[in-house]
């Protein structure tokens, strides 16, 4: 590094850049976190589990190694820290998560710590910024290990949990939310009683780097992109259709209450809403990841007499998810009259869509382009721990990376080259708004 | 220019002027519903709720089907389920055809599971639809008319958008085209989203690529 001493020249150089020495350690540590994480197929790092922590004490030793400060908070996220030269200000804030789904990929959320951890360690070289500037490692962004809800590492900063999340269940152990996070030494007192560990006005602003989930990137030929939005959700975990059993031979149709029949039906007319809805121009997707019968009943020759299925549909906007739980609440209306039906929609999980910040996605695209790298403007589909701070009113964006063959599976292939542009860009950001008094514009 | 062509024009206008034309230039763009992602929505059925217009779009309609097909030529309109079945009633008044309703999906066994009315094997069919975006759905129904066995005249459409690559035989009153033409000469778009469709209708697939929408069909 040109320059390792920190606060030496006093003044901090204009412009940051990821030099070779910060880009081998980047390759080194993708490297190492496949080689801890695999297993057998994919990259497996449950939600408030040991991987999880041994990555992120991966990151504590290097950090520690460079003189930056570490912390867990309460809910065991780490905090790296560059203390800035006006340590009171508010601080600017980057990070992701360190959790996979099972069989995941080995980009998701640690794209982004690694990202901030070089942008940290760039930035250090560089002489104290006049802003603290801060790194989140957080946990248990992803939903798949217990049931549905999500976000829970960040959700826990602002003391966002609730008595529900605590008490999902793993999908393996069968455990507690709780009881896992007991296990990793979280501290569960504040977290209960929903207490924030932070107050939102101590972020200037948040910037997560992260591999896009989608395919846009890879059709517009774009290395990274700048998110404008995410959205938001609402999840039914598990919706109960009763009917009634009856023999599949012995009773003609009219007098049968098939509950299989019903739930094929309102899935079908939501498939019809979403279809007219796309031709009209609102955002949404819809999804029923979960359908099962009662082992313990069903049968091929018996009409079932119940159904348990997940419904959860996204979208940007907070009145179309509204609008579209109306239209599900009157759809399973209707169907239960006409089948003689009744549908249990269960407990309701709601994710809000989030904004993001316009000046700092402006800021990107300018960093962006003074750095010549071609970049895209975008929503982003999936849901991130960017939405649980911009929804706090932590002024927030994102830098997406390309990424082909999705995420969420072990085909992620993301390009190194886009990588580093996308952190390179991360970082003239960062290092942009942490030596700026002003405030971040909305 | 040709008389079809000042008739194309003729019914473009119609529809611009029934504020049936949405364009969307920032957010989300349209998707059809086989994946194309599109800055222009035309709700042609809601010509229905116009007589004047949609008397004079019949007549318009009713001139091209003879000069096409000659209205000699056809024993029967089949109208598509659901925005086609009311003009292709309405036409089959007109010439004093039989009418049959062309359905989405079979329902049942049998020849003409797949249709509403009946008709005889071999029975010279003009297909009627409202619109035709990719020509998917079009598709879906000719093969139901081979199945009944009818003899396929032709398809006819109100609007065809004729942007997307590969289009099946489809004749239609008016293009999209046409609709930008007279959007343009009337100043009914405001000039960015009059850019936008410019650029969807000169390289459709490009611009669905470039918005999120699939890139070939």
């Amino acid at each position: 590094m040109a320059n390792d001493s920190p606060g030496s020249g006093g003044v901090p150089a204009s412009t940051v850049v990821l030099n070779a020495e910060l880009r081998q350690l980047a390759l080194e540590l993708f490297d190492q976190f496949r080689t801890m994480s695999f297993d057998g197929v994919g990259i497996s790092r449950e939600t408030y589990g040991p991987g999880e922590t041994a990555a992120m004490e991966v990151i504590e030793r290097i950090a520690a190694r460079h003189n930056l400060e570490t912390e867990w908070d309460a809910a065991r996220n780490l905090i790296v820290r560059l203390r800035g030269r006006e340590g009171e200000r508010p601080v600017v804030a980057t990070g992701s998560h360190l959790d996979s789904v099972p069989q995941g990929g080995n980009f998701d959320g640690a794209a982004g710590v690694i990202a901030g951890l070089v942008s940290l360690l760039s930035a250090r070289a560089n002489g104290p910024p006049l802003r603290t500037m801060e790194l989140f490692v957080l946990r248990g962004e992803e939903s798949a290990w217990y049931g549905g809800p999500c976000y829970f590492g960040s959700r826990a900063i602002f003391g966002l949990l609730s008595q529900s999340d605590l008490a999902s269940r793993h999908r393996v152990s069968g455990q507690t939310l709780a009881d896992h996070m007991v296990q990793c030494g979280v501290d569960l007192t504040p977290i209960k009683a929903g207490r924030p560990l932070m107050d939102p006005a101590r972020f200037h602003c948040w910037m997560e780097l992260h591999i896009e989930q989608g395919p846009v990137l890879i059709a517009r030929e774009k290395p990274v992109g700048f998110v404008t939005g995410i959205r938001g959700n609402v999840r039914h975990r598990r919706v109960v259709c009763r009917g009634e059993a009856a023999h599949s031979g012995a009773v003609p149709r009219w007098l049968r209450h098939d509950a299989v029949l019903a739930m094929a039906e309102l899935l079908m007319r939501l498939d019809e809403h979403w279809r007219v809805l796309l031709e009209w121009g609102e955002d949404l997707v819809v999804t029923s990841g979960i359908v099962e019968t009662n082992a313990d009943e069903h049968a091929v020759s018996r009409v079932p007499g119940e159904v348990a299925f997940a419904l959860e549909y996204r979208s940007q906007d907070a009145r179309t998810l509204t609008s579209f739980g109306a239209l599900v609440q009157s759809e399973c209306a209707q169907i239960a009259a006409k089948r003689g039906v009744e549908f249990d929609l269960g407990d309701a999980v709601r994710t809000e869509p989030a904004r993001m910040n316009q000046s700092l996605v402006k800021l990107l695209e300018t960093q962006a382009g003074e750095a010549g790298i071609s970049c895209e403007i975008m929503p982003s589909g999936a849901g991130h721990d960017s939405a649980v701070f911009a929804n706090v009113g932590v002024p927030s964006t994102m830098v997406f990376v390309r990424n082909d063959k999705g995420s969420h599976n072990p085909h992620e292939a993301m390009e190194y080259s886009d990588f580093f542009a996308g952190a390179e860009t991360l970082l003239r950001a960062l290092w942009k708004v942490a030596n700026q008094a002003g405030e971040v514009q909305s | 220019m040709t008389g079809a062509g000042r008739d194309a024009l003729e019914a473009a206008r119609i529809v611009v002027d029934s504020g049936a034309v949405y364009t969307r230039t920032s957010g989300d763009p349209f998707f059809l519903s086989s994946g194309w992602a599109s800055p222009v929505f035309i709700d042609v059925k809601r010509l229905i709720s116009f007589p004047e217009a949609r008397q004079r779009l019949l007549e318009l309609a009713l001139r091209r089907i003879d000069e096409e097909f000659g209205s000699q030529g056809l024993d029967q309109i089949a109208g598509c389920e659901l925005a086609g079945v009311p003009f292709a009633a309405m036409v089959a008044d007109r010439l004093s055809l039989p009418l049959v309703v062309a359905l989405k999906q079979a329902r049942g066994f049998g020849r003409l599971s797949q249709f509403e009315g009946t008709f005889e094997p071999g029975t010279r069919t003009l297909l009627f639809d409202d619109l035709s975006t990719d020509g998917h759905t079009k598709a879906t129904f000719r093969a139901a008319l081979e199945r009944a066995e009818a003899r396929i005249a032709g398809i006819f459409v109100l609007l065809g958008y004729n942007v997307f690559p590969d289009p099946p035989e489809i004749t239609s009153l008016m293009t999209l085209a046409d609709i930008v033409a007279v959007a343009e000469r009337d100043g009914k778009l405001d000039p960015g989203a009059l850019r936008e469709v410019q650029a969807f209708t000169a390289n459709a697939p490009d611009w669905s690529r470039r918005n999120g929408g699939i890139a070939k069909p």
